[in-house]
């Protein structure tokens, strides 16, 4: 495939979510969504397409070369308890997007995140001399981590801070079931689109 | 007061009849009966000032 040199309109405001999608995780990555698009960032990742024909790596190369933004969270980079196999796609496309931001043409900005200080060296040493960020498993950690990064990469200074957008997502989220009731949704299987329609529609309204 | 600058950016699947149905479901359901809010039609919401509708 022919590579992409231009700009996507969004580019500066894309954010690359590269996450685990378990439940265990859902509380920390609602927070990193609630997060970004109340940062005025745009959240992308491999949920949000849902035409299946599309081979899963060409889509999430689609998505990486239009973020300028990358936020890579190793934390879930452990062995499968029913198989015995580590999971290996969060290094993976921590590396596609490193690969990206060194050959590619256009800027780019990434955060690692993992539960644990130094726990990278045991699974992925080479990326040592990074400065990687620590949530310990606690989403208003890692709230307060993800603005502050975004504020410093982006130059932007009309981020709120992380204390008062963790206080807007606690009110959102005790919303959030009474939102479902009147849309006739299912809190539990909220795709990843109608959980960001919800969140910009509710940041929309809220004072 | 100075009022804080909020600005949403829109993402590419996202869906604009959705979310109109999403700010009248979120509206109705803080004010409950309250009629602190008037629906307009279109989506828009207004506050009136607590008269009850």
């Amino acid at each position: 495939m022919a590579k992409k040199s231009s700009l996507h309109p969004d580019y500066s405001c894309n954010v690359f979510i590269n996450c685990p999608f378990d439940d265990a995780y859902k509380p920390i990555l609602q927070a990193l969504y609630f997060t970004i698009i109340d940062c005025g960032f745009i959240p992308r990742c491999a949920l949000e397409a849902n035409n299946s024909d599309d081979i899963r790596i060409e889509k999430i190369l689609n998505i990486i070369s239009e973020c300028k933004f990358g936020i890579h969270d190793i934390s879930r980079t452990e062995l499968d308890a029913a198989t015995g196999l580590p999971r290996f796609n969060m290094p993976l496309e921590l590396g596609m997007f490193i690969g990206c931001k060194r050959y590619g043409p256009n800027e780019k900005s990434y955060l690692i995140l993992d539960s644990e200080k130094y726990r990278f060296r045991e699974c992925i040493s080479d990326i040592a001399g990074q400065d990687i960020k620590i949530h310990a498993d606690s989403p208003q950690t890692a709230v307060r981590v993800v603005r502050d990064w975004l504020r410093e990469k982006s130059q932007r200074t009309t981020l709120p801070s992380g204390v008062v957008i963790w206080r807007k997502f606690e009110q959102f989220e005790a919303e959030l079931p009474n939102i479902c009731a009147g849309m006739n949704w299912d809190i539990n299987e909220l795709s990843f689109i109608d959980y960001f329609n919800s969140i910009k529609t509710w940041l929309g309204v809220t004072p | 007061m100075s009022k804080s600058v909020r600005i949403l950016r829109s993402h590419p699947n996202e869906n604009p009849s959705v979310q109109r149905r999403l700010e009248k479901v979120i509206i109705k359901h803080r004010d409950g009966d309250s009629g602190q809010y008037v629906i307009k039609k279109g989506g828009d919401s207004k506050r009136s000032h607590g008269k009850k509708k």
